[in-house]
């Protein structure tokens, strides 16, 4: 059995702050795939 | 139609391969038309009408020649299908597509509960999105009895499941199943509120998971790890942290879907480093499509507000 305990909800507690994705970025990488 | 057959040119490939890229080019559609994406998605929608079983379901071409009829396999193997028919036709209105989706959703909801939790969530995120588009009640009520007996057992006390379901992405199909489920149920539904604990649980371990980069750990059990290291898996091919399309694709419904804001490793995912390998998985296709199409309704709306 494996676990690790987490609090209930860390939502509110991220673990890592991310910047907000720009809309261009998105595109380009859809492009790449495409 | 898009993939290679597994076994050989006499057979087709799996059909999630088509019908991950035509969700990937129907989300896009939604952000600005292109003639090109609508041609290839009506080329694959036709393939996979042309391929649909008598029963609804659509085949597995794996391992063994004879598509492994009625296998639990198929849960998947139809939901991909089912999904990719139901968002073309919400798009054109061409009755032959719904009738697609509802056969697949009509050989679902008869089929048996499948020991790998991630196949009965695949099942339940089509069954839902169909009940969206039809009011049946029989596909959700199938949804919820599937997601109860089939996507919540052995979920551990950190959020995850061991074994086969502790690599990431069988851990996001599973949310993706939540999700959608959760978007359809009334508030104050009996099984909306079951599901309420069980997802906070699985989002947790999506945001222990998660790395500086966006990426995510692939499998978080040891045991589970050090058996992909054997020469002979197929599970060989991950690196320990990577992009995982599934989980990208799981944390867009559940803002669409939940009143649960995962925005932030959201955004984390979307910018992460790209897959190395951008040919072979239709998945990261349908992911960075459906990124792109939210990101772009969040700029409308902050537009709109602002």
């Amino acid at each position: 059995m494996v676990t690790h305990s987490v609090p209930e909800n860390r939502l509110l507690d991220p673990t890592h702050p991310f910047q907000r994705t720009d809309l261009d970025l998105a595109r380009e990488r859809f492009d790449k795939v495409s | 139609m898009w993939g290679v057959s597994e076994l050989g040119t006499e057979y087709p490939p799996v059909y999630r391969h088509t019908a991950w890229r035509m969700i990937g080019y129907l989300n896009a559609l939604q952000v600005a038309d292109n003639p090109v994406y609508r041609e290839r998605i009506a080329s694959g929608a036709e393939y996979l009408l042309s391929e649909q079983q008598d029963n609804g379901s659509y085949l597995w071409w794996c391992y063994e020649t004879h598509g492994h009829p009625d296998f639990d396999h198929l849960l998947y193997c139809t939901a991909n299908p089912g999904v990719a028919l139901l968002e073309l036709y919400k798009l054109t209105g061409d009755e032959r597509f719904l009738m697609g989706s509802t056969r697949a959703a009509d050989w679902a909801c008869q089929h048996g509960i499948a020991r790998n939790n991630n196949y009965n969530s695949f099942a339940v995120w089509h069954l839902c999105e169909h009940f969206k588009v039809t009011e049946d009640e029989k596909c959700l009520d199938a949804a919820i009895y599937r997601n109860r007996e089939g996507g919540f057992p052995n979920q551990l006390s950190n959020g995850a499941w061991e074994g086969h379901n502790a690599w990431i992405f069988y851990h996001s199909i599973i949310v993706r199943g939540f999700a959608a489920l959760y978007g359809v149920l009334p508030d104050g539904h009996p099984a909306k509120d079951d599901l309420r604990s069980p997802t906070l649980k699985a989002l947790n371990h999506l945001i222990e998971e998660q790395q500086d980069s966006g990426h995510f750990r692939m499998c978080f059990d040891p045991e589970e790890w050090q058996k992909s290291r054997e020469p002979d898996s197929h599970y060989r091919i991950y690196n320990s942290n990577d992009f995982d399309p599934s989980t990208l694709h799981a944390l867009v419904c559940i803002q669409e879907f939940t009143d649960l804001d995962m925005s932030n490793a959201l955004y984390g995912a979307i910018c992460s480093p790209m897959p190395e390998d951008l040919t072979e998985q239709g998945m990261n296709h349908l992911a960075y499509g459906v990124a792109y199409r939210w990101l772009a309704e969040q700029s409308d709306s902050s537009s709109t507000s602002g």
